[in-house]
């Protein structure tokens, strides 16, 4: 009888156990509601230097204060922190993207205008992290840099395939192609020259690459703030002639050899760009010091030339920044990075590690990035924000899907922004958003 | 001696009647002893069921009712069949979806009965049997996620598979395996049915060599061999050998196919190799419409449920007959 005593006991309280397991309570953290000094920070991707910078310089200033980092993949970092966040695992501190981005977590992001003040929003204008666009409403984030979308070249493989004759006036380079048909004449010499002219591909091999980055320039350059305030909406189409035209020319690239053919699976475009193999790379102002630690001098930044006209478009946006959760057991220590990143000292340091300071007044260490800006002012280029901030979550996913298909040759470009159309009118009147980029 | 029947009949009567302290101390013991069991095994169950409750049809039902709602992951609003038909019904990939899922569902019989087939070479030699029976097992000790990224690596555009048809001449049937449409979908269905195929050639080659012997040989003596041996006698032995493997590949080709997707072709290109499963995941943790993730999930289960139904009452039909 003892031991069936025991027994029953025994399963009592395993059963215990296992739904107290379920339940993952940890009283010390439920209890606490006190700043404990420590808060976890989930990356986008790998880690940024500068944001590792960033938080060693917060350490040192706010003794007693510990940022832990896990860095999260950056091609299901959403789905990944959603599900986080939704279950009310989430970090403390979440990097965040300006625009849809922010819409979409706005419920689980807390209002930081209650911890940091206007001014200092108002200095890296942070108002595409605030609701509508308006530092009025509630601010869910701080931007860390001004990043660009922008084109890497090397300049030895210009040189070696004879690509000099584009009658450019930037400061500092001479050789790049500015708008359809100097791409077509420079990828003509360059592959000529046993080079790849454009690389394209996807880092693990699967999921294509980010072709929205390409559209922000095909489409700034083709219907303007204007033309993508109508898109957003929904009151303007995105197969109308003057695009389907600009995707058309843009699919092309592969087909006349200026692309590696498996466009969609190549896990090489950035080793090969770095190895002196490829002479183009779509990406971002993120990469500047990866591109400059791997080809030094020899590495320069452009806008993306896929236009009619040549290009004066420079595709730029508050970006990259930082939010804090709801449900953060130490919102006051995370709120407090998120100030000191937009500080003078935070953004200082974020200058030093190569990123583009968001704060005005402070510039890049980057040369790569602080000569396409100079470039931007000199030669007076209209700065449009990246279109894909503005979408829908569903949109961004079929502009991005579709345009991948139009690169293989599966689609065509009217096929494939009729799917974008679908795309758009399938957006639920709730979740859609009015950003009015055009300022009117 | 005559014997008295009713006298014989009504004792059980008077015994029934017998009150508790008159019962044999052998009974009472034994009955005692019947009812403690019957405690002690609720008590352990009692553990499991709420488990079951808890984890699997608490959630169900959660579920279910959220697949009716507007739900964020937070607050949920009333929006009745709206996740069904305009989220999935009416959704542009839905037609592509339903395709690619019912190709992958279809591609299951053909895979079981490969595994078949070489069960029962492997069932008739003994030579090798226990190293080739190794390695057709050996895809199931490996995960999804492995097995995923291995064959991506393999028949990626500049891959040993498309390195191997350039060097044996055939080099004109490589290309991008996963890029295409039509190849990325056919090389996810082959990827699946090649980790499922050891399991089925394990489980059928023991339904092979445990069925009665004396059938085959009676057979063999009456002149069955080959094909007609194999079709009449082999497979009707280890009928329910072959709708287990069909019933559990097929359940894993609708719910667990998922992690091979992820990890080759992440659902494209566009939509080409997203299943309904693989939907229920995007829409839920990429789109964050968690809503019309539940409405997939509801299908999800629905198609499982009529799948192993249908399955179950053919297995019954063939009993009955």
């Amino acid at each position: 009888m003892t031991f069936r005593f025991g027994a029953a006991v025994a399963v009592v309280a395993v059963s215990g156990l296992l739904l107290a397991g379920c339940s993952s309570a940890d009283p010390q953290a439920a209890d606490s509601g006190k700043v404990a000094g420590e808060v976890t920070l989930w990356s986008y991707g790998k880690v940024q230097p500068s944001i590792t910078k960033l938080i060693e310089g917060f350490e040192k200033e706010n003794a007693g204060t510990k940022v832990n980092v896990i860095e999260e993949p950056g091609d299901q970092y959403f789905a990944l922190l959603r599900a986080a966040l939704t279950s009310g695992q989430g970090p403390d501190i979440f990097q965040m993207f300006p625009g849809g981005y922010q819409h979409q977590f706005s419920d689980y992001s807390l209002d930081l205008s209650d911890h940091i003040k206007r001014s200092e929003f108002e200095a890296v204008q942070g108002q595409f992290f605030a609701e509508k666009s308006n530092l009025d409403n509630p601010v869910y984030g701080v931007p860390l840099v001004s990043n660009m979308y922008y084109t890497l070249y090397n300049q030895d493989i210009l040189d070696k395939a004879g690509v000099t004759s584009f009658p450019t006036d930037w400061a500092g380079v001479t050789s790049f192609p500015t708008d359809w048909a100097e791409v077509d004449d420079a990828c003509k010499k360059i592959t000529a020259a046993g080079f790849l002219c454009i690389g394209y591909g996807s880092d693990t091999g699967a999921g294509g690459f980010d072709a929205y980055q390409d559209f922000s320039y095909m489409s700034g350059a083709t219907v303007g703030l204007d033309g993508w305030d109508g898109l957003i909406d929904g009151t303007k189409k995105y197969d109308s002639t003057a695009l389907v035209s600009q995707v058309t020319k843009w699919g092309e690239l592969r087909t006349k050899g200026f692309t590696n053919p498996d466009v969609l699976t190549w896990r090489d475009v950035r080793t090969d760009f770095l190895a002196g193999k490829t002479a183009m790379y779509m990406t971002g102002s993120w990469d500047a010091s990866w591109a400059s630690d791997g080809l030094g001098t020899a590495v320069h930044a452009a806008p993306t030339p896929f236009s009619d006209d040549p290009m004066d478009l420079l595709v730029r946006l508050q970006d990259s920044g930082l939010s804090v959760s709801k449900d953060s057991k130490n919102a006051t220590t995370a709120a407090a990075f998120a100030a000191y990143s937009i500080s003078e000292a935070g953004q200082k340091i974020i200058a030093a590690a190569g990123g583009v300071p968001a704060r005005t007044g402070i510039e890049s260490d980057s040369p790569v990035n602080q000569e396409i800006l100079a470039n931007s002012v000199a030669g007076d280029w209209k700065v449009v924000p990246m279109m894909d901030n503005f979408l829908d979550a569903s949109v961004t996913t079929a502009l991005r899907s579709s345009l991948n298909q139009v690169m293989a040759g599966q689609l065509t470009a009217e096929e494939a922004l009729k799917k974008v159309d679908q795309a758009t009118a399938a957006v639920p009147a709730g979740d859609r958003v009015t950003y009015n980029l055009s300022g009117k | 001696m005559t014997l008295d029947l009713r006298r014989a009949t009504a004792g059980p009567s008077v015994a029934r009647r017998r009150s508790r302290a008159d019962r044999p101390p052998g009974l009472h013991r034994r009955h005692s002893v019947i009812r403690q069991r019957q405690v002690w095994g609720r008590v352990f169950v009692l553990p499991a069921l709420v488990l079951v409750v808890l984890l699997i049809i608490l959630p169900s039902i959660q579920g279910l009712y959220y697949s009716f709602t507007d739900w964020n992951g937070r607050s949920a609003t009333w929006v009745g069949l709206d996740n069904y038909i305009n989220g999935i019904f009416l959704s542009p990939d839905f037609g592509r979806i339903a395709f690619n899922s019912l190709c992958v569902v279809i591609s299951v019989p053909f895979g079981v009965a490969l595994s078949v087939i070489v069960a029962n070479l492997l069932a008739n030699s003994t030579w090798g049997r226990a190293w080739f029976r190794g390695i057709y097992f050996l895809p199931i000790a490996l995960s999804w996620v492995v097995i995923g990224i291995t064959f991506a690596y393999l028949l990626s555009g500049r891959g040993p598979i498309n390195a191997l048809l350039d060097v044996v001449g055939l080099g004109l049937l490589s290309q991008d395996w996963l890029g295409g449409e039509t190849s990325a979908l056919v090389s996810i269905i082959l990827v699946f049915n090649w980790s499922y195929f050891g399991i089925n050639v394990v489980l059928l080659f023991t339904g092979m060599t445990t069925a009665d012997q004396s059938v085959t040989e009676a057979a063999r003596l009456d002149g069955a061999h080959g094909v007609k041996m194999f079709t009449n006698i082999v497979i009707p032995q280890v009928r329910r050998y072959i709708e287990l493997s069909l019933i559990v590949t097929m359940a894993a080709a609708i719910t667990q196919i998922f992690a091979l997707i992820y990890t080759m072709t992440s659902g494209g290109p566009g939509v080409a190799t997203t299943t309904l499963e693989y939907a229920l995941y995007t829409r839920s943790f990429s789109l964050g419409h968690f809503s019309q993730g539940a409405a997939f999930g509801i299908l999800l289960f629905l198609v499982s449920l009529v799948f192993a139904v249908v399955r179950l009452r053919a297995g019954v039909k063939a009993d009955d007959d």
